[in-house]
């Protein structure tokens, strides 16, 4: 397609999406399609129906009916805020940072670290025998006295 | 404009209640007329409108001041909250138990007010919704575009084919 004939496309589309009140066209193409309007009887033709449309359009008059002070005070009065994902990072970030701060958390890794080491000692210490021969008669000398 | 609105924002995310009552004061009434407009229904309209500023009281750290203006990402906002409620197949049921569709509430209106509403709300979804933000509440096809998550190019479609079947409408209608 030519350029001429594009740029004569292009102002038909924005008078029929946008209509005729060149305030609504785009800032960079208003220009252009004033030349292309200046140019063409259809295009003149088609700008005369949108402008009965645009009339037609501003009869509507809806109107709000909300009152804006009571629904700001009643929203900002009886919900809570709800604070953003980093803010509750961070938070929880600051509450664990409190739980090392304070003694609380002293005793249970007192214990921990008691039982770990006892369990290692005695692991290290213990040396498991090689003959079962005796306990086994012992257990069943136990039995057969019964 | 806009760069008070973001410090407006930032207050109202600091818990600031007379920033907040600011900005519902700006945005609520166009909120509750463009939901009006797609949802033809004034008390769903008052729900939407509403629920918007709940958002935002609760939620305006997720507004982005680069990304678009306050205004755009509110009507977002309600935009999908009336889809949502336009797709739900109990709406319509629960919309029948409201006062109808584009009635209009003054008795004084121009002849004619309420066919404009009714010939709106007989559009498809989406060209109701391009022509409404476009035509009524002011936004570019750009703004258009990100609020309804669509191109500029399919926004200007849309619109097309909506004054093409409001055309058809005038005609039948005079």
């Amino acid at each position: 397609m030519s350029p001429e004939r594009e740029s004569h496309r292009r102002a038909r589309t924005l008078l029929q999406a946008l209509g005729a009140d060149q305030s609504a066209w785009p800032d960079a193409e208003r220009q252009s399609i004033l030349r292309e309007l200046a140019d063409s009887n259809a295009l003149r033709g088609l700008q005369t129906q949108e402008q009965t449309l645009d009339e037609w359009l501003n009869q509507s008059s809806v109107t709000a009916s909300l009152d804006a002070q009571a629904v700001a005070l009643h929203i900002s009065q009886s919900h809570a805020q709800k604070p953003a994902l980093e803010v509750r990072l961070g938070a929880a970030l600051e509450r664990i940072v409190d739980l090392f701060a304070f003694g609380s958390w002293r005793s249970p890794v007192a214990a921990s670290v008691t039982l770990s080491v006892g369990v290692a000692l005695g692991t290290m210490v213990y040396v498991p025998s090689d003959d079962w021969s005796n306990a086994e008669q012992y257990s069943f000398t136990v039995v057969g006295e019964e | 404009m806009v760069s008070d609105e973001s410090a407006l924002v930032a207050r109202v995310s600091e818990g600031d209640r007379r920033a907040y009552a600011d900005l519902v004061a700006r945005h609520l009434p166009a909120l509750e007329v463009y939901a009006r407009r797609i949802l033809g229904d004034e008390y769903w309209a008052q729900d939407v409108a509403q629920e918007v500023m709940l958002v935002l009281w609760q939620r305006s750290d997720r507004f982005n001041p680069e990304k678009s203006r306050l205004t755009t990402w509110l009507h977002r906002i309600a935009h999908n909250r009336c889809i949502d409620l336009l797709r739900k197949p109990a709406y319509k049921t629960l919309e029948d138990a409201h006062e109808p569709a584009a009635q209009p509430s003054n008795t004084q209106e121009t002849p004619g007010v309420a066919s404009i509403d009714a010939a709106l709300c007989a559009l498809p979804e989406s060209q109701r919704t391009a022509l409404v933000l476009t035509y009524y509440q002011n936004f570019t096809n750009r703004e258009v575009a990100l609020i309804m998550s669509s191109s500029v190019r399919a926004v200007e479609s849309l619109l097309c084919r909506a004054r093409g079947n409001l055309k058809k409408h005038l005609e039948t209608d005079q």
